[in-house]
């Protein structure tokens, strides 16, 4: 025998209730007393004397009555029009990413308790039967609390949400929830966000059962979207620092930027940024030396306040080797050749051996049947990783579409005037993002995976016109630099938030969040620990051992969070998901009804129990 | 072990201010034997009440020979006959009776003693019948001081226990006195069945009824409140009650009613209602209440 409704064997509890009258009627204080007889009179004078006699006299009766209606209509099985929700199960996605972190909540809380307040809402209106699966979004998705039907435990998994400063996983979210609906037909998916239509794309469909509950009521903030850093080229040891700023609110707004070394402010410039534009500052003119920590604080009025700071540590040693697998290349050796600080080898693809790999690999034309950890461009080659693959036949006539101008490798590119003679549609995992896309697919492709950074060119070069365009040489002076992070010029140790950092480690290491919550890991066959809990902006320290102290910094640099405009619409693909409030449908309440009958039983022991309501 | 017990009962220095007094009625009653008191019967004694003309058999000593002089007529002298008092006390000793403080049953029985004591000094003819749900533990009626020993020893000796039957105590107790005679009823009349059918059977020519109700101040104005489970002390019926200062009014309405019903029932059958609560001096009840309802006089 099983039960639909287990928790309803709980009332038997109420039986306790029944005790406890039976203890109280024995309570009562024992007297003896002549006769009976005038007490029994008076009861009975009082009783005829009342207004109410009759009702009194058949208290119980009307009593039972009631219960018995109250029965009839529990089995009648009432409905109401209450507040609940569609289906029988809901995912209920709560993005806990940065923007959630703006204070213009209710009573100036940050969004974040705005959301789960909406949230803590749909779990109070839950029906019976009905379960629910919380997600959380800050940084990647993750199920907080699998599908349950008890309140309790759903609160309490709201209550473990925890604010991050990383982007929104809304999109792996969706599709992870997809996969729900398929064992669940009758579920819906809800969404309580400040926004998220960036991450989701073309994802949703007409048909995708989502609903959309808006928080976040404005759009003050201005945020740091970009900061870089080089050795100047003029002076040696003099560091040039550069930073992008944006106002994404409708007003204007005037922000003091500070730059500090070791906490040291060295300049600092005020700007006024009018509405939702974007503003440069160069700070020059400084000496700077390794492992020194740089600082940029943006003071200004806004609501959020983790794209406010970005840090990073100086790097101005070293050279940046790269090893060019190829048949022969005369651009590429060339302009390598060209690049400053840049020592460049070239080895025939039958030559090429994985333990080759010491700074940057360029395959050109040829792709090896693996590769370890190390930074990789592949031209005209799919990397031996999983999801990479190249299908059908190859596609002539294709024009270039658009360019991502913001990514550190086609930053300052034009590429308008780019002519190429064919290229195939390429399979890439999720890690991988397209930074300029054809109308065959994408074109060029960068991504980070673990301990490997790789950059794509899904077109053969020299059956193009880029090698003789300007924009090459800016392109592979943007690849080597990004690809090698560590090379002389740059930040070092600085990172995204939600992003997994590679460690060198030769044993475990301890790894101390900005607010002091520490992890351990154990580094794997290369030496590399994988820490991803990079949920927070700030200084994360790594200790291995005793005495070795390395630190790297998180940034928020997300002109997606920044951008804290509160959406009151969804809209992907053919999707548009206006603003839901918590919905009002018939429930039934034949419970309410039993419990009403239950406690009325008591009462009417309790009239028995006192016999004359005096 | 006369002065012991009367001692317990009523002090000696009330029992020297009982002596003066004597028992009364308001009827004609017939003793067997002569004795102090002046009857309505006409008889023998020194007072002289009227005159009737000679009827064959009358005793010649009471011819009056003057007027048989003066007349030539014979005339009979009629005097008051002047006779014993008889007695009767029916005392209540049922469960009932223990209630109180003081308790209702050693009220009644100084009540008891005292008329007792009042009629054997006085050379009248006391008898005592305790009745629960009949006339049980009876004291047969005697005359003169040498039983008051007995008459105290016995009320000493009584013990409430039992139920109230007014009813067949009173029948019992017609069935077995006869003549006339004073009856004194001392009780709570907390009978079930009503007081009615008992008061009914003392309803007679004969008997001089004087019913004395002894209740105690705890049955008046209780001072019980909250809820309650109480216990009849006579039939163990138990009664849940939540007392409430409204229950409680009407409860003291409802015991002065059944005072008053019982006193307009004695009014209307010709007898004596006297209200005797246990917190009333003994003194008071004996030498003032009872003396001005006409059981007693001196």
């Amino acid at each position: 025998m099983n039960f639909l409704n287990p928790i309803a064997l709980l009332l038997g509890l109420l039986s306790g209730m029944i005790v406890l009258m039976y203890l109280l009627k024995l309570r009562r204080r024992k007297e003896e007393f002549s006769s009976t007889l005038l007490w029994r009179r008076s009861m009975e004078d009082l009783t005829a004397n009342s207004p109410f006699q009759k009702l009194r006299q058949n208290l119980l009766m009307y009593l039972q009555i009631l219960f018995l209606l109250l029965l009839v209509l529990a089995l009648a099985r009432p409905t109401m029009a209450l507040r609940r929700t569609r289906g029988m199960s809901r995912v209920v996605l709560i993005d806990n990413s940065a923007s959630m972190n703006s204070m213009d909540g209710e009573r100036g809380r940050p969004r974040l308790e705005d959301a789960k307040s909406k949230a803590a809402d749909l779990i109070g209106n839950m029906a019976q039967g009905e379960e629910m699966m919380v997600v959380s979004l800050g940084g990647a998705a993750r199920v907080v609390q699998p599908f349950t039907a008890e309140k309790a435990t759903l609160h309490g998994a709201l209550s473990r949400i925890e604010a991050t400063d990383a982007g929104s996983s809304i999109r792996e979210a969706m599709l992870m929830s997809r996969g729900v609906l398929k064992t669940r037909p009758n579920c819906v998916i809800t969404l309580v966000s400040d926004g998220g239509e960036g991450y989701l794309g073309n994802l949703l469909t007409a048909s995708d059962p989502v609903e959309f509950i808006p928080v976040g009521s404005s759009d003050r903030n201005c945020g740091i979207v970009a900061f870089d850093l080089r050795e100047s080229f003029e002076r040696k040891g003099q560091v040039q620092v550069f930073a992008e700023v944006e106002n994404f609110s409708t007003e204007p707004a005037n922000v003091l930027v500070r730059c500090l070394v070791d906490g040291r402010s060295l300049q600092a410039r005020e700007e006024k940024i009018e509405a939702k534009s974007r503003k440069g500052f160069v700070f020059t003119g400084f000496e700077g030396s390794s492992k020194q920590l740089l600082r940029l604080e943006l003071e200004t009025d806004d609501l959020l306040a983790c794209d406010n700071v970005v840090q990073g540590f100086i790097n101005l040693t070293g050279q940046t080797d790269v090893l060019l697998v190829s048949e022969g290349s005369f651009f590429l050796e060339r302009i390598l050749g060209l690049l400053p600080n840049v020592s460049a080898s070239r080895i025939a693809p039958a030559e090429y051996q994985p333990s080759f790999n010491k700074g940057l690999v360029i395959f050109d034309g040829f792709a090896p049947q693996q590769i370890g950890p190390g930074r990789y461009l592949f031209i005209n080659a799919t990397p031996p990783l999983e999801g990479f693959s190249k299908t059908g036949e190859p596609l002539k006539n294709q024009i270039l579409l658009d360019w991502n101008r913001l990514h550190p490798v086609t930053r300052f590119l034009n590429l308008g005037s780019l002519a190429f003679s064919e290229t195939r549609k390429i399979q890439y995992p999720d890690w991988a993002i397209p930074l300029a896309e054809s109308s065959g697919g994408a074109l060029m492709l960068a991504g980070e995976r673990r301990a490997v950074k790789l950059l794509v060119l899904n077109f053969d070069l020299y059956a193009s016109d880029w090698p003789l365009q300007v924009s090459f040489p800016v392109f592979l002076s943007n690849a080597v630099r990004w690809l090698g992070a560590e090379a002389q010029g740059s930040l070092s140790g600085s990172h995204l938030t939600g992003e997994t950092v590679a460690l060198p480690a030769q044993k475990e290491v301890r790894i101390t969040n900005p607010a002091g919550r520490g992890w351990t890991r154990q580094p794997d066959e290369n030496h590399l620990a994988y820490f991803n809990e990079t949920y927070h902006t700030g200084i994360y320290t790594v200790r291995e051992g005793d005495d070795k102290e390395e630190r790297f910094a998180v940034n928020l640099l997300s002109a997606r969070e920044s951008d804290i405009t509160p959406r009151q619409e969804l809209v992907s693909g053919e999707k548009k998901v206006s603003a839901t409030s918590v919905r009002k449908e018939n429930r039934e309440v034949w419970t309410w009804a039993v419990l009403l009958g239950l406690l009325l039983l008591a009462g009417e022991w309790h009239v028995y129990c006192r016999r004359a309501w005096l | 072990m006369t002065e012991t017990t009367t001692k317990s009962l009523l002090s000696p220095e009330f029992l020297k201010r009982l002596d003066r007094l004597e028992l009364e009625t308001r009827r004609i009653l017939g003793g067997v034997i002569k004795g102090d008191r002046r009857s309505k019967k006409k008889g023998v004694s020194i007072d002289f009440a009227d005159y009737r003309h000679y009827v064959r058999g009358d005793d010649l000593r009471f011819i009056d020979w003057n007027i048989y002089g003066r007349l030539d007529r014979l005339f009979i002298k009629i005097f008051h006959e002047e006779q014993d008092l008889q007695c009767h006390l029916l005392l209540d000793t049922s469960k009932s009776m223990r209630f109180g403080q003081p308790g209702k049953l050693e009220y009644a029985r100084q009540i008891a003693a005292g008329i007792a004591y009042v009629g054997l000094t006085g050379s009248d003819k006391i008898g005592i019948s305790c009745f629960r749900e009949e006339a049980s533990g009876a004291l047969p009626a005697a005359r003169g001081r040498h039983n008051v020993r007995r008459m105290l020893a016995f009320l000493e000796g009584l013990e409430a226990d039992g139920r109230t039957s007014l009813h067949a105590a009173a029948r019992e107790f017609t069935q077995r006195v006869k003549g006339r005679s004073v009856v004194v009823v001392v009780s709570d009349f907390l009978d079930p069945a009503g007081f009615e059918p008992a008061l009914r059977y003392l309803i007679r020519e004969t008997l001089d009824v004087f019913v004395i109700h002894v209740l105690a101040p705890q049955e008046i104005r209780p001072e019980i409140t909250g809820h309650v489970e109480m216990h009849d002390m006579e039939t163990d019926h138990k009664l849940e009650l939540t007392i409430t200062p409204r229950l409680r009014d009407t409860y003291m309405r409802n015991v002065e009613a059944f005072c008053r019903k019982i006193k307009d029932y004695c009014v209307r059958y010709g007898m004596s209602y006297t209200f005797a609560p246990t917190d009333l001096p003994i003194e008071e009840l004996l030498l003032k209440r009872l003396r001005e309802d006409g059981l007693i006089k001196g």
